[in-house]
Formats: structure tokens, sequence, C-alpha cells
């Protein structure tokens, strides 16, 4: 039983498949599902030719990665962040993407050097500038820089270094004479909801209260490359009143963050994934859990707990609950899941291939939204 | 220690070959355990401190690794090393063939024991020849000149196969089914099972049990008798045609799971010869005969209907106005073949029906024997699906073509009562599935003919229908679970399957984009959940399909069927790629008229592939996107069904699906052994 990776040109380039054999080639996988974010880190590590080293070291930051369970469906999506390669002594890394900006502004307070003392004009942004080049190969990656304080032209001249600078991934060597190693590649994925700390949302046409869950479609919606769905199905209604106006330099992510962390009217905690097709799911934490594990079972997998079907170790899916059926038999069962020392919050799951699953849990409560609704948490 | 001398092990890669039994090459194998196909690391064992043992709970298959000893005897020094020499390039261009991206020629082990009925083949992946002999002593020097050189060979290989690598062997496939006491499909005369390798096997993209009851040809005067119990062969228009005379083809709506139909499967014999001006028109039935247009004949190769020998089809959309009514008779749905004799001698030679009766094809799989595929573990395998629906030139057949294939292999053991697509309708279910709790309604492009109209009242969840299996048992396993529906009002917002055995379907949002025969993939579903015992009887399986919606719906949303197609042994899903602007499609695509090959025998560095292939000659003009959870793969010494679902005649987002995409296939397999091979 394998999985499938596909791997297809950058989203912002199109959809041409490049190649769909890495589930077979590749020595390991490995990828982490969060429940807060949905699809997020992946590695896929092969032992290759160097003509393949080259074309993915040329051309493979920002491809589109998809991974295919036994049974077809989509378990992963995400892209390509960095890639590292061994060739003979050289160890070269290209990447990370998500550390590029080729769409740059900076913020600063203007300065007249005219004057002694010098005035200040208070604070000021430079216009955007662009590298397109950069933007039609990755998509287009925001940034404000903080400039200080300084003259319009002294801050342009800055945006243009930085833009100039960091525009394209960064490639860095090291080189090991003595230790030798086969050509291999690594390539490390990041999942879409990074993408959503790429950009700034910004409303400033309207003043008032909208309802939190529109906000967090607006957020999604302002998403400059369209990499994400605008079928907001499954973002469920929060009728939670907040400020519609934003102008405050937040990217989409942080403002997401702030709303997904206040809960809803009964301070229930909410989450907010990135999964497939890049549609985000926002709805509240479930109250039952879906996996049971027997810490006694030889066999040592997860099954669901309504049906007991056995969920393979790349199945399994953060956000959830999982109840340890053999722990504290005999404890009396409370109301609240949270309050069962048997039941463990799925934070976080990693799979590693051919067979780990490595779950990471977490308390849940009411503080933490009660305490974001008076500004003590979120961005 | 036993050791074997087989009595053929050659290395080749068909222009050199070094036969190590017999000394062809003076090179001699003096001893050989062979090595049989184990686990990869031993497989992945789980075991918790809390219980006792351990359990083995993922396993794969390793490369087999041989060692030889071999000895090299010739009259010199020179040859000798030659001979090593020789092996050495071949074992640099075996490993070439996978480490580069210009050998493409296979090296492989030919092999057969002492005894051995059949032969096998090792495809060799890594080889090593770790030492030469010392140069300056023995062997080299020998009193009578001659040297003689030992030396030990290592050799990697996939496992034993029962062909050389990148070929298979076609094996026979059918399908048959009963409808009104006669056996429809891959039969012969007397309704008999006839497997063949030929590309002669039909599937559909719905199951449906209606198939064809009534065959008259009308004279101009009167009906003859009913064709389907004639023998065979028989004509299939009047031996003496007028301007008056039809044959009539239908399916008798007096009968129990009796409906609609849009394909018919031929096999003529004599073809038709036209003289100036005659012809055969196909017609339906609307209030009057009029000319069925979205049609693709392929009993025509141009110059009429039948003017080809041999086993074709005729795939039509059902229009939407199509009625039945009375032929001689039968109350029925009919589509006729009116004749016209032109201005000359008319039809000169009237085509006939051999060896099988006329059918409509109107299963999704296609099934093998038992005997068919040897070995010991799954056969790797090649299908060859040919879309012979789709017509570019009509346009309201171009939805008949494919973007997307999926495909789920069952082995019949598990259960005979399975049907991969079971009907939202009150019929053509057959007796172990009941569908209750619903709203029915007629239509001729659904799969059977009716189907469940729900539509929402207001807010909230409801029962679009409700599903028992009885008994359950056959529909055991893991299924990929897709429903086809054509939407209704915009407030059916979600749409759910629930079952009594095992997990309920995720809670997918109704796709308000696309309307026509929307797939809606409903992920993986289990049932029973925990593999049952085979000591276990259950009592029933019932599932629910809810649809949500956000309040009281303009339309009804139309339900067709449920796709459930196996996943827990072999699946693959085949997914079109665009190529600049083109959709490279599964059907009549922009290029002509094209066929996808599914592949893990033709081309070993790749374990599996989707190629679309046109064909008129063969060439690849696309590759799809290949998923798999694993290399194709047939099922051993038992008899198992392939089974397919095709979507995605739309734009290539789309997920549309229509019931009458209709295929033929051709079927390879490259059968695998743990170690010797034996007769089988």
């Amino acid at each position: 039983m394998s999985l499938t990776v596909v791997v297809s040109e950058p989203l912002v380039a199109g959809t041409n498949i490049i190649d769909d054999s890495l589930g077979y080639r590749a020595g390991s996988i490995s990828f982490t599902v969060s429940a807060v974010g949905g699809y997020g880190p992946a590695t896929l590590s092969l032992n290759t030719s160097q003509a393949e080293i080259d074309n993915w070291l040329e051309s493979g930051l920002m491809r589109h990665i998809a991974i295919y369970d036994h049974a077809l469906v989509l378990i992963y999506e995400g892209f390509v962040n960095s890639i590292t390669a061994n060739l003979g002594s050289l160890a070269v890394t290209r990447g990370p993407i998500l550390d590029i900006s080729n769409r740059v502004t900076v913020d600063y307070n203007s300065q007249s050097w005219n004057t002694n003392p010098p005035i200040s004009g208070g604070p000021a942004s430079t216009s955007v500038t662009n590298d397109t080049v950069s933007q039609d190969q990755y998509g287009i990656f925001e940034i404000v820089v903080s400039g200080g304080d300084g003259t319009s032209t002294e801050m342009d001249q800055l945006r243009d270094s930085y833009l100039a600078e960091n525009s394209q991934p960064e490639t860095s060597q090291q080189i090991s004479l003595g230790s030798a190693t086969a050509p291999s590649l690594v390539i490390n994925c990041e999942g879409y909801y990074q993408i959503l700390d790429r950009y700034f949302y910004t409303d400033v046409a309207a003043g008032g209260t909208e309802n939190l869950s529109t906000k967090i479609e607006n957020a999604i919606s302002a998403d400059p490359n369209s990499i994400f769905s605008t079928d907001f199905a499954n973002i469920v209604t929060n009728t939670i009143a907040v400020s519609q106006y934003d102008d405050n330099n937040y990217t989409a992510y942080g403002i997401i963050n702030d709303l997904v962390s206040r809960g809803d009217a009964s301070d229930n905690r909410y989450l907010f994934q990135v999964f497939g097709s890049r549609i985000c799911h926002y709805n509240a934490i479930p109250t039952t859990e879906k996996y049971n594990l027997s810490l006694s079972d030889p066999k040592q997998i997860i099954e669901t707990a309504k049906g007991r079907t056995q969920v393979y170790p790349w199945n399994i899916i953060a956000g959830e609950w999982l109840f340890l059926s053999d722990f504290l038999i005999g404890h009396v069962d409370p109301t609240n899941l949270r309050d069962d020392p048997r039941a463990v919050f799925i934070e976080g799951f990693t799979f590693e291939s051919p067979w780990t699953a490595k779950i990471n849990g977490s308390k849940i409560g009411t503080v933490p939204q009660k305490m974001s609704k008076m500004g003590l948490g979120g961005i | 220690m036993t050791y074997q001398i087989p009595s053929i092990f050659e290395l080749t890669d068909e222009t050199t070959f070094i036969d190590l039994v017999h000394g062809a090459n003076s090179i001699f194998m003096e001893s050989w355990q062979p090595t049989a196909m184990t686990d990869k690391g031993g497989g992945v064992m789980a075991s918790s401190p809390l219980a006792s043992g351990s359990r083995l709970v993922f396993r794969t298959f390793a490369n087999v690794v041989e060692s030889l000893e071999l000895y090299v005897s010739a009259n010199s020094a020179d040859a000798a090393i030659r001979r090593i020499q020789q092996i050495r390039r071949l074992m640099e261009k075996a490993m070439d063939y996978w480490a580069t991206d210009h050998q493409h020629t296979p090296v492989y082990i030919t092999a057969q024991g002492i005894g051995e009925t059949n032969v096998r083949y090792g495809h060799v992946v890594r080889a090593v020849i770790a030492n030469d002999a010392y140069p300056y002593g023995q062997p080299f020097k020998q009193a009578d000149g001659r040297t003689v050189w030992k030396f030990p060979l290592k050799i990697e290989h996939l496992g034993w196969k029962d062909t050389v690598p990148g070929t298979g062997t076609a094996i026979e496939t059918s399908a048959v089914e009963a409808y009104d006491g006669r056996n429809m499909g891959n039969v012969n005369s007397s309704g008999t099972r006839t497997p063949t390798t030929a590309q002669e096997v039909y599937f559909a993209n719905k199951y449906a049990i209606a198939n064809l009851t009534d065959i008259y040809i009308f004279d101009g005067t009167s009906f003859g008798s009913n064709l389907l119990d004639a023998g065979l062969p028989h004509d299939l228009i009047d031996k003496t045609p007028t301007l008056l005379d039809f044959t009539y083809f239908g399916i008798d709506t007096s009968l129990t799971d009796s409906g609609p139909f849009d394909n018919l499967v031929f096999n003529v014999g004599f073809a038709a010869v036209y003289d100036v001006g005659a012809g055969l028109t196909w017609q339906y039935y609307n209030g009057a005969w009029v000319t069925l247009t979205t049609i693709r004949d392929n009993t025509n190769g141009g110059t009429g209907v039948f003017d080809t020998a041999g086993v074709n089809s005729v795939n039509f959309d059902p229009p939407s106005d199509w009625t039945t009514t009375a032929i001689n008779g039968i109350t029925a749905y009919w589509v006729r073949l009116d004749v016209d004799t032109g201005e000359g001698s008319g039809i000169t030679t009237i085509p006939t029906q051999v060896d099988r009766n006329v059918y409509s094809c109107v299963w999704p799989y296609i099934e093998v024997q038992s005997t068919e595929i040897a070995g010991d573990i799954e056969a790797l395998g090649k299908l060859l699906l040919n879309n012979i629906a789709d017509a570019n030139a009509v346009s309201a057949i171009d939805r008949g073509y494919v973007q997307k294939t999926l495909i789920g292999v069952r082995s019949e053991d598990r259960g005979t009562g399975f049907r991969a697509f079971i009907n939202l309708s009150d019929e053509q279910n057959g007796s172990d599935i009941t569908i209750s709790d619903a709203t029915y309604a007629s239509g001729v492009e659904a799969p059977t003919g009716r189907y469940v109209s729900f539509q929402a009242v207001g807010s909230g969840a409801a029962t679009a229908a409700k599903i028992t299996i009885d008994p359950p048992d056959a529909y055991f396993g893991r299924f990929r679970v897709l429903i086809r529906a054509t939407l209704g009002g915009a407030t059916h917002t979600f749409i759910q399957l629930k079952s009594s055995l095992g997990d309920d379907s995720k809670l997918l949002a109704i796709d308000q984009s696309s309307t026509v025969f929307f797939v809606h993939d409903m992920g993986e579903m289990s049932f029973p959940g925990t593999p049952p015992s085979p000591n276990d009887t259950f009592d029933k399986l019932v599932l629910t399909l809810e649809i949500t919606a956000s309040g009281a719906a303009a339309a009804p949303i139309k339900l067709y069927d449920i796709a459930f197609i196996p996943v827990d042994e072999w699946a693959g899903q085949f997914v079109g790629a665009v190529t600049g602007l083109i959709p490279q499609n599964l059907g009549e695509s922009p290029d002509g008229n094209t066929q996808l090959v599914v592949d893990s025998v033709i081309e070993p560095r790749r374990y599996l592939r989707g190629l679309i292939q046109l064909v008129s000659n063969g060439e690849i003009i696309a590759m799809w996107e290949s998923r798999g959870n694993g290399p194709l793969s047939f099922p051993a010494s038992k008899v198992f069904r392939v089974y397919f679902f095709s979507y995605g005649g739309e734009p290539i987002a789309g997920n549309n699906a229509v019931p009458w995409i209709g295929m033929r296939t051709e079927t390879e397999a490259q059968i695998r052994y743990l170690s010797m091979r034996a007769d089988r």
C-alpha cells in the first residue's frame, strides 16, 4: 500500500503536472497537520540523479505538492518552501520561499534635515514597488519594512534595495571536503496557510462592525495570488460583531488568528484550517471523540470511535479528540471531554512513512477565548 | 546445504546472451542457492509492552539478491578476461537502465530449474563482481595454458515474472449479466460465458439491470419473431429490404427492473453493403419516430450502419423526450433502424448478428476468471480503456468524454452480491438492496430511468433516501464513495451518507457551480468498520442519505446513484492534464479518438502510468496524472472484477459523470512468483 505524491507547477503559474512518481521513489515522506492552520510542513527525501537535483534547485521552489492516500483521497497539500541537495561534498539549500518579499513598502517617520533641529513630519509610507518577475514565478509576497526616521528619498532607496535583495530566494552552500555524500534531495514543504501571513488585509472602505466569520472570509478573499478558494461553505457563521475597518498592516493570518482566538459567544474554542484545494475551514472544536486508541492493543492502531474503523497513520485528522480506551479504566465520565484525562485533543499529528504517526495533545478551555476578547490574545 | 544447478540461467539484454549453465560463453555457474522474495526490512511490526507478542502491520516486498559462484574457463588469460568484461559490461548496462535517462534496454535473468516446466524472468537492478583473480600467479599461470578463474557474482533483481521485462500477456476478460432469462454480454450462442483477450469487453458508467428483451424485424407487412430467441446467426434487417422495413430494439417495460437504455452492442458477421443512396437510420420514439441525433455508431465505418464486421457498439444520449410505445404488442423503450433502399440496388449484403445476442452494456466492470492469473502474489497489470461513446461531432454527446477515471479491483470471494453502484431508484438494484424513505421520479437520463427526487421544505438535515443492504456481507470493505446528482435549489447545502455499520461519510458541501450529473466525492467509507471475522453474522447495513438545507428549496435535487469503488485491493485514479489550453480527454479529444492505457507492465521504471493514446496509431498524446495505492495489480488465482467510474466531462475542474459513457477494454498481466515457477 503506498501513497501517491503529485508535483505540479506553482499554483500562480498553472496546474500542469510535473511528477507523480515521488510516492514510490521517495525514501521518506512525512507531513504534519495541525488543529491551527491545517496542512503544515512536509518533507520528502530521495536519492536521485544530479539531473533531477539540478531541475529541483532551478525550478522546484513553490511547486505544488499533493499527497493522496490508499483510497486516492487527498491527505496533504502544500508548496515547496525550501530544497536541500547533497552532491558529493556540496550541500546546497535554496529557500525558504517564505523569506522572500517582492512587493515592498517602507513605513517610516519622515524627517526634514533642512532645519536645526531637524523636523519630524510624522508617519509616512513609501509607494509600493514590485518585482513582477519574482511575482510571476512565486506569487506575491508582501512586506512592510520599518524604516525608522528619514526622508522620502532615503526611504525609497531603502525600499528598492530591500526589494532587490529579497525578491529571489536565498541560496546557501556548505562544502564539507572529506565527507562527501551520494546525490540526494530533501524537499521541504509548507502548508498554504502560511501564505495568509504574506499579504496584508486592509478595509478602509467602511466603518461599523461585521460578523466575525464574515471578516475571516473577507481576509481570505483579499489574497492577491488567488490561491485560496472562495468556497466558504466550511466556514461556519459566527455572529460576534467585530470592527470592519482595518488598516494596521496586519497580515490576513494575523487577523484570522486574532478572530479565531476569540471563539464564539460561549467562549468555545474555534479552529481555522486550510485543507484541500485551499478551502478554509472555520468551526468550533468537536465535543465528542472521533478516535480510540487502546494502549494494550499489540497492533497499536487508532480506530474511529463510532465505526471502529482502523485509521491508517496518514489519515488522522488534527483538531479531533482521541480517547484512550484502556487508560484509567473505571474513571467516571465527566460532562466535558476536556475534563477527562483519557481524552486527548489532537493539536497536531505528524505522519512519517511508512507507518508512524505522532500525535500532540493539548489542554482545552475557555479562558484563552475570554482573554482574547479582552484584547489579551491573538496577534 | 542443497545447491541447485538450473537448466537455464542466462543473463541477457536480448543482444548479448550469457549462458551460465551450459558455458556457451565459457562461463559456468558452480553454485547458486536461489533466494526467495521476502518482506522489505521484515515488514513493520507493531508491539505494545502492555500486550503479549507483536503484530505485522505493514509490508512490502524487497528485491531479490542472488549470490552466484561462477568460473570462467578459457584457453588464454586474455580470453578469460574478455569473458568477465562481457559480464561486467552487461551488468553496467543493467544498472544504467535504472540510473540514467538514456539507457532504455532492460537486462534480465532467464531461469529454469531442471525439470521445471516454465521459464521465469528476473529484471536486474544491480550486480557486482567485486573481485578479480590474482593476476601474477594462479589461476592465470596454468601448466596447460588454460585459465580457470572463479569469481562471485551478486545480482539484485525484481521478483520473478512470467514474461521478460516490459512485456505482459493478454488475459481473458468478460462481463455477463442475466435479464429476462437470457445471459447478456460476453457469451456464446448458448449463453455461456466466453472470456476473450480481444477488445470486445464493454463496461458502462452505471450499473443497471434492464437489458434488451425484444428485437423484431418488420418487413413492411408483419413482424417476425423475437430475434433474441431466434438462434444465431440471424439477419439484422429484412432479407429483402424495402422502404417500409424497420428493425426494432427494445426493453419491455412490463417487466420488473425494466427501463431505458443508451447503447447496443453488436457482433456483425456479414457486413452490410449499400448501393447508391441506400442506408439505415437510427430512430427513437417521442410521440413520433424521429432520428436519433446524439449518437455514436461504431458499427458504421463510413458507408452506413453495420458496414463493419465484428464487435462494435452504438452509443447514444437517451433523448429527454424518449417515451415508450407499443410495437408488436410490446410496450417498451424502443429504438429502430429505418431502411432506405436508395436509388440503386438497395442493401446488397444483409448484415447479420453472430455468436451472441445483441445486448446493452449496463455494468461498470470487467471480470477475470481464476484460471487466468497464476503466480504466488498479485500480478502486475495493464488496462486499455477505449471510450466508444464520445462523439465530438455531436454536441449533445460531448459530455461523453472523460477527464477522470477511478478504478478499483475486488475479489469475488468477498461476496458475489456486490454491486459497485447502488441506484437511488425504486428498481434495478437486485434483491439484496432496498431503497426507502424517498420520493421517486422518472427521467430517461437516469441510469435506471428512475431517480430519487428530494426538495428541502425547510432548513436543517433531512433524509433523502435510506438504503438497506441485507445481507450486507458482500459490501464489507473499504470504498471510495461518490454520489451522482443533478442539483436543484441552491438552498441544498450539504450532503452526507450515514452508516449503521462503520463511520458516516464526511459532511460535504454541495458544489453549487456545476449542475448536471455532478459527482459528490464523499471520500472513503468502510463497512462494517472493524474487519469482520469469518464467523461473524451481521443483520443488515443501512445507509441514510441526508441533505442539509438552509431553507426551502426552489427545485428538487435529483439523486441518481451512489458509486462504491473498492479501494482495499488495488485502486487507482487517473486525471487528465491540461497541456496548454487543450485538455487531453479520453474520448474524441481535439486530436482524435483516444484511449487510456493504465500501465504497470510496459515501463518497469514507472510503477504506474496513465497514458492517453490515439486509437488510430497508438501514439501517446498526453500523460495523465496517475494516483494509485500501488502498481496496477490483479489478484492471483481468484475470480475478480475491475470496477470503473469515469467523470470530468466539463472543463478540467468539472466532476460531471454522464451515465452513458461507454468503454471497451483489453487487459494484460505480468505474473509474479516468490521464487521458482514450476508449470504455473
